[in-house]
């Protein structure tokens, strides 16, 4: 088949994709990341150079296994733009075609998701070496570790998206719309099952650890690895709701004076309430949410001191655990 | 609570970890209701073999300390007499409930602080 713009851009974008995916194990490896990474996570190195490089060995692995997820998911979105199912190239391909970037961009995040999750399968590097020797009772579950805005936010956002894909069934939409709305619309729940599956059992493996210390990092890596996969059903249930407005267009004509007016409320009340979610999200600093139900104590230093109470002195973590 | 075992000691691991427990219990940390790992599972993290912990779960479980329900695992039990038994549960459950609403303890304890309080 000849490849035309569509097929080019759609090409060029998982191309960039591949390039960031070859990048970032190098990118990881810098000191400067690996502060970074524990500013996120809020813990701190102190200039521990043997903790930094421990740290930095982990992330780089955590980078390499998500950039091999990124590159396999760019080898199946390539096959399906040579395909035609995702540009009006071939005639099913047409209805599927507004939302092709979206659908890349997911599965891209899919296979870092998978990836990322494989990273943390193995031993870490220094229990290999030195043997386990400290564990927590009672042990973590996946709420320990992902804020429930997003955890039961992904769950609302797919639950959306599958009663927008039953509301097109009612609607007189075409019959490819119909499909492609059911099929991003089923992929979002078993993107979503299949999220809460691998978390769950990421979270019930063992997790031995050598100290403390580096139990506490294990935690931050398994916290950031189930908020990577839970973002995977966050965003293919954003695709069901991208779909049906780009492949039904016409909606509005068949729900009548009514239905629009109730489908624009519904519409409009859904952005705000996803921006609301995003800025409440973000201000509750979701990364260093598994620092205040694991370890309150470490949570405690991070936070500023509030005004007219006395400043915290930074200290070593004290003894905790769960 | 996190238990952490000494190579180098004369005690054996799975007394060690016995203790451990008993010690966790006693002062409160495992309350009734904790649910233990599987024994494969805290083995892996303790870098002992299986029979090791299975042998500490046995005897702390002859000790009354935990209790086996069937395929669901080990769990703490309850001690002491029946109206501190079922205090114990009802503190297991209240906190089980409070981590579903994903309140932290400070919260916690200040609802049932006052809760107590409002009966004089």
């Amino acid at each position: 088949m000849s490849l035309e713009s569509p097929e080019w851009s759609l090409l060029g974008m998982l191309a960039v994709f591949v390039a960031i995916a070859a990048v970032t194990p190098l990118w990881m490896s810098r000191p400067s990341q690996i502060g970074r990474f524990a500013r996120t996570v809020g813990l701190p190195l102190g200039g521990d150079v043997e903790l930094e490089r421990t740290i930095g060995a982990r992330l780089r692995i955590r980078a390499r296994w998500g950039a091999l997820g990124m590159v396999v998911a760019a080898v199946v979105g390539v096959l399906l733009v040579l395909s035609g199912a995702l540009t009006a190239q071939h005639e099913w391909g047409a209805t599927a075609a507004p939302i092709s970037g979206l659908a890349l961009a997911g599965i891209v995040l899919t296979g870092r998701g998978i990836g990322t999750a494989i990273s943390i399968l193995p031993a870490p590097p220094e229990v290999q070496r030195h043997g386990a020797r400290i564990a927590r009772l009672p042990r973590p579950t996946v709420a320990d570790y992902v804020a429930p805005i997003e955890r039961i936010g992904a769950r609302i956002f797919v639950g959306f998206g599958g009663l927008v894909a039953v509301a097109v069934v009612f609607l007189p939409a075409p019959a490819e719309s119909r499909l492609l709305i059911g099929a991003t619309a089923v992929t979002a729940i078993a993107a979503l099952a299949g999220a809460e599956w691998v978390s769950s059992a990421l979270v019930s493996r063992p997790q031995p650890a050598v100290s403390e210390q580096l139990l506490r990092w294990d935690d931050a890596l398994r916290a950031q690895t189930l908020r990577d996969l839970v973002s995977v059903p966050l965003m293919a249930g954003g695709i069901v709701v991208v779909a049906a407005i780009f492949a039904f267009p016409d909606w509005p004509a068949f729900a009548g004076t009514v239905g629009h007016v109730i489908g624009s409320i519904v519409a409009y009340a859904v952005l705000i309430a996803l921006i609301g979610v995003a800025v409440v999200s973000i201000a509750m600093e979701p990364a260093r949410y598994y620092l205040k139900r694991l370890w309150p104590a470490q949570y405690a230093e991070t936070q500023t001191p509030a005004y007219g109470s006395p400043a915290a002195t930074p200290s070593a973590p004290s003894a905790e655990g769960a | 609570m996190l238990l952490e075992l000494d190579p180098e000691s004369s005690v054996p691991p799975y007394e060690q970890l016995r203790r451990a427990v008993i010690d966790g219990v006693r002062d409160g940390t495992l309350v009734a209701g904790t649910r233990l790992p599987p024994v494969r599972t805290l083995a892996a993290e303790l870098g002992l073999a299986a029979n090791t912990v299975a042998r500490a779960y046995r005897e702390l479980e002859r000790d009354d300390v935990i209790e086996t329900r069937g395929r669901n695992g080990s769990f703490i039990a309850a001690t002491g007499d029946a109206t501190e038994q079922q205090a114990q549960l009802a503190a297991s459950a209240y906190a089980d409930r409070i981590a579903q609403l994903g309140l932290d303890a400070e919260q916690a304890l200040t609802i049932v602080r006052a809760a107590l309080q409002s009966r004089g």
